[in-house]
């Protein structure tokens, strides 16, 4: 008994550490008059697909990271941010259109605002983890 | 040389996007504010597909089994025009294409627009619109006779199974409604489309512009009609 106590205490100590090392990145976009979902990258690799009035939940790795959109017939942005473990990062996204291109824009925002903001938009459950 | 503008105005369309391929590392986030662009003036190049109901010339033709064909025209309309905050006037000359119709219908408009934006969001611009137009439809039917054979000295003293030109002409108003891409700098180019109805103000008779036609029908003109419209606009 007292030796399943410890393995479950040290796999649980080895979960902990590998989420100490990941930051929290939250992507949002609100509501928007005929919104297009555009691709998200994290780091080059693809985790899901962000419409409008939607968030995703990202776990990265710390350190420099990449965020990208794309979209077909548009163009490719890519926002760069430095994460630090166990943090959370809110990014807030629109979508820009006009007759040569369409693209998001990426900024952070702070988590009052975010949370406020992000009040009606629903989870995006289809998420590939970066790592 | 029309279909030639509708080739190259095609091909800008697809390939246009294709251009504006970029990959931009934290590029400075523009920050659209609602206060730029209040007023703007435009130039549109458009494509305009109509269809048409002239219903007593269209049942005379039907009942010679000659009709079927006669109700849908295209053009292309050049509008300039001036936009103050929500409110946007405009001009529009529409110059009709052929879409390959025995009767050869033409529908030539001269138009004054006035629109509204009921709704906007970052990126478009809802707009109802009324206007007042004066139209002129003409056809002319021609009957082919493959198995004919005209000498070319009698070409210009044979009579051929071909009416002069018939035309409907008028004035006429117009409702509209449009959707557009917002001016976000100070040259844009935006997409627009607006479908509209156009309705003749009475009923005005068929005339023939070779001779005095007695008899011939009068008309109301029903009319609705699908622009796509690529505006080059000034902002202020």
């Amino acid at each position: 008994m007292g030796r399943l106590v410890c393995i479950v205490g040290v796999l649980l100590a080895l979960a902990s550490s590998e989420n100490l090392e990941k930051a929290t990145l939250i992507l949002y976009r609100e509501r928007e008059f005929l919104g297009n979902a555009h691709e998200i990258r994290i780091n080059d690799k693809l985790v899901a697909s962000l419409p409008a009035n939607a968030y995703l939940e990202i776990q990265v790795t710390s350190g420099k990271t990449n965020v990208e959109s794309y979209i077909y017939r548009g163009s490719k942005r890519v926002f760069s941010l430095q994460t630090e473990a166990g943090q959370v990062y809110y990014i807030k996204a629109y979508e820009e259109v006009d007759f040569w291109d369409r693209y998001l824009v990426m900024q952070s925002v702070g988590a009052e605002t975010a949370t406020k903001e992000m009040k009606k938009c629903r989870k995006v459950q289809k998420v590939k983890q970066p790592d | 040389m029309k279909q030639t503008c509708l080739l190259i105005g095609a091909l800008l369309i697809v390939l246009a996007p294709s251009f504006a391929q970029t990959d931009t590392l934290n590029q400075t986030i523009p920050v659209f504010k609602k206060s730029m662009y209040l007023r703007s003036t435009a130039f549109l190049y458009s494509l305009n597909l109509s269809s048409i109901w002239l219903s007593n010339m269209q049942q005379v033709l039907k009942t010679k089994d000659l009709a079927s064909e006669s109700r849908f025209t295209g053009s292309i309309p050049f509008e300039a025009g001036v936009r103050f905050q929500d409110w946007a006037f405009s001009t529009n000359v529409a110059l009709p294409v052929s879409l390959g119709d025995a009767f050869n219908p033409k529908m030539v408009t001269i138009s004054l627009f006035a629109e509204h934006a009921v709704f906007k969001s970052r990126n478009f611009r809802l707009n109802v619109g009324a206007g007042a137009s004066l139209y002129e439809y003409s056809f002319i039917l021609v009957q082919d006779e493959p198995n004919r054979q005209v000498g070319f000295q009698d070409l210009f003293s044979t009579s051929f199974l071909t009416t002069p030109v018939i035309s409907n002409k008028g004035g006429a108003f117009d409702v509209t409604v449009s959707l557009s891409n917002r001016e976000k700098k100070p040259v844009s180019v935006g997409n627009c489309f607006r479908i509209g109805y156009r309705r003749g103000f009475t009923k005005y008779q068929w005339k023939s512009q070779s001779f005095d036609l007695l008899g011939a029908p009068k008309d109301q003109l029903d009319m609705v009609y699908f622009q796509y419209l690529i505006s080059l606009s000034k902002n202020y």
